[in-house]
């Protein structure tokens, strides 16, 4: 086994380093019964690629938690007009947009509809109206850290998802019971808090590499950088000396993945990549480990922070099949 | 085009595979969806080696459906069926072959083999038109296919590789899938007394060599930052192809996953399968 993090009997007993805030679940209800009063306000409009016999290209817009414009690509086939659809809310890595067209026609091709997100302010259409205090010079990771817990750019783009579920499931034509959430990365990390964040709506959830975990584990680790540079900056602006890190990892404990597993009651399919050296394969674990919901991990040990086609290949059976199949 | 017999080298080829009988089978993967029915292919290769493939076929059509037949690049093998599953999404039935042994000293054989999967698909069952898709070395093939085999109806072709064998010893690319190159001087002519006999053997498999007998549309993508296999003779390559071609440039982006590209791709097959609804 390759060894870029601990050995992987460690790996299978490591919980987690980053503090969890005292009022972490008082704090999230109250965002949540505050983003349930939020009228969800979407459209859908024909997009760049022509409609085909099989298949729908839509553009999706709807209005976020903070007021910006939020864009997803939709594509939903054409299989029985008088059958609702599944439907799958994909998630992107950090710092990018949502998969191209194309790519995402691959759920249409297994007989999903596909909602694919782009989170404020990255590489899609997504709008951030910003106004946070603090730097905006560095990764989204340290927006807001500097103000209120409520106005961090994740705790407001983890609430984005809320609405993004109302709004799929007023989607014509689509099954609000068969609603998926799927993605790797910073996907991996959207899909797994907006399962915990809308159970009992999420029926299976699939994770890669989840990144937005176990900040103080990274920063331990020295892997503050590429995704997680945010922290790194941070420090050698505002915490030079180390006097603030127990409070500033606190608070990033609002956004830290492993903190909403437990909520989870979706099956989880995850995936490790053992040579990642992006999101550290014990940050994880952490997560995985507070999975009460059933969920099966699958190992890749010579894969790293990548593409994992044979993972891909077990989404197939883990979302067609009407009733729970774990793939093999 | 240098005088290496190249028309008359790969007309032996093509008559090669004309003498074949063909012998493939299916096997079912077990994989089930509402819209595809997914195959392992196996085809009896032209010295009687099995090849391997993927084979997916959308289950709801009733007539005939176009094929696209897709082309990995080197050190890979086909995509996964998750990723192959797009096809189905627009309605064309899609082929991919493994190679894993795409490499440049193979690469007569990798064409060759290309050729031989590209005539498979004009005889599967239910299929009404030939495409083919390629990236890298995977894109070689294609090109190469499209020149050899004029009953495919168009192609995709992205960042290709064995183009600009002397760009790429010039501009010191000549490392990874073309470190033969420089293996070959720096060991057997480091005086570079046979230098024009070597480039000479790589001619066969020259893609500018293919490109005037590429008569069909062509979509090929470069990418400026490449630093696999050289953008510019990639572009010469766009000038010299002689049918209907796009040419889609990418300033900042390398050998790498395109989306953009592969939407160029989408939009590309639907508007040639016939497939778009009136708007």
């Amino acid at each position: 086994m390759p060894l870029k993090d601990m050995p992987l009997d460690q790996l299978y007993q490591y919980q987690g380093t980053n503090p969890c805030p005292a009022d972490f679940w008082e704090f999230w209800d109250r965002q949540l019964d505050t983003t349930e009063k939020i009228p969800v306000d979407f459209t859908v409009t024909d997009s760049e690629i022509p409609h085909s016999r099989h298949v729908g290209f839509y553009d999706f817009y709807m209005t976020g938690v903070d007021g910006g414009r939020i864009h997803a690509k939709y594509i939903k086939p054409r299989i029985q007009p008088d059958k609702k659809l599944p439907l799958i809310l994909q998630f992107h890595g950090y710092p990018g947009a949502s998969r191209g067209w194309f790519e995402l026609a691959a759920f249409a091709g297994i007989g999903f509809a596909v909602l694919a997100m782009e989170c404020p302010g990255q590489g899609g259409c997504s709008q951030d109206l910003g106004g946070r205090l603090g730097t905006t010079a560095s990764d989204h990771i340290i927006m807001g850290l500097d103000g209120p817990p409520e106005k961090m750019y994740y705790v407001q783009t983890f609430l984005d998802t809320c609405l993004l579920v109302r709004a799929a499931e007023q989607l014509p034509g689509i099954d609000a019971k068969r609603i998926f959430v799927n993605g790797g990365s910073q996907g991996g990390a959207l899909s797994l808090v907006c399962a915990a964040l809308n159970r009992n709506k999420i029926q299976r959830c699939a994770a890669a590499y989840p990144f937005l975990s176990d900040y103080k584990r990274v920063y331990d680790m020295d892997r503050d950088l590429v995704v997680y540079n945010g922290l790194r900056y941070y420090t050698r602006w505002y915490n030079a000396d180390g006097a603030r890190t127990e409070e500033i990892f606190t608070k990033l404990g609002y956004i830290d993945v492993q903190n909403f597993a437990e909520r989870i009651s979706a099956p989880v399919l995850f995936a490790t990549g053992l040579m990642d050296e992006v999101c550290p394969p014990s940050t994880q674990f952490a997560v995985y480990h507070k999975i009460r919901a059933p969920k099966k991990l699958f190992l890749f040990p010579d894969y790293g922070h990548e593409e994992i086609g044979a993972f891909d290949d077990k989404l197939i059976s883990y979302f067609t099949g009407e009733t729970l199949q774990w793939p093999t | 085009m240098a005088d290496i017999g190249f028309e008359s080298f790969w007309n032996e080829r093509r008559a090669e595979i004309s003498k074949i009988f063909f012998q493939y089978r299916l096997e079912e993967t077990g994989i089930e969806t509402e819209c595809g029915v997914y195959y392992r292919m196996y085809l009896c290769g032209i010295d009687g080696t099995e090849l391997t493939g993927k084979y997916i076929c959308p289950k709801k059509e009733t007539t005939a459906v176009p094929v696209v037949l897709q082309f990995h690049d080197e050190k890979s093998m086909s995509r996964s069926w998750f990723h192959l599953s797009r096809y189905v999404a627009v309605g064309c039935s899609v082929l991919a072959p493994d190679m894993p042994d795409l490499k440049m000293e193979s690469m007569e054989r990798a064409i060759q083999e290309g050729l031989l999967w590209s005539r498979l698909t004009e005889i599967l069952p239910h299929v009404r038109q030939s495409f083919v898709y390629g990236e890298g070395a995977g894109g070689a093939v294609a090109a190469a296919c499209a020149a050899l085999n004029p009953n495919i109806a168009a192609a995709g072709i992205l960042y290709p590789l064995c183009c600009g064998y002397r760009t790429v010893y010039e501009k010191d690319y000549d490392t990874g899938f073309y470190q033969g190159i420089r293996q070959y001087f720096r060991t057997e002519d480091p005086e570079h007394r046979k230098e024009e006999a070597f480039f000479r053997q790589l001619e066969k498999t020259e893609l500018l060599n293919f490109a005037p007998f590429v008569k069909q549309d062509i979509l090929l993508g470069v990418c400026m930052e490449d630093a696999v296999t050289p953008p510019e003779a990639q572009l010469e390559l766009f000038g010299k192809l002689s049918g209907t071609k796009i040419l889609k440039r990418y300033e900042k982006h390398g050998h790498e996953l395109n989306n953009f590209f592969e939407n160029e791709w989408l939009k590309f097959l639907l508007e040639r399968t016939d497939e778009k609804l009136p708007a």
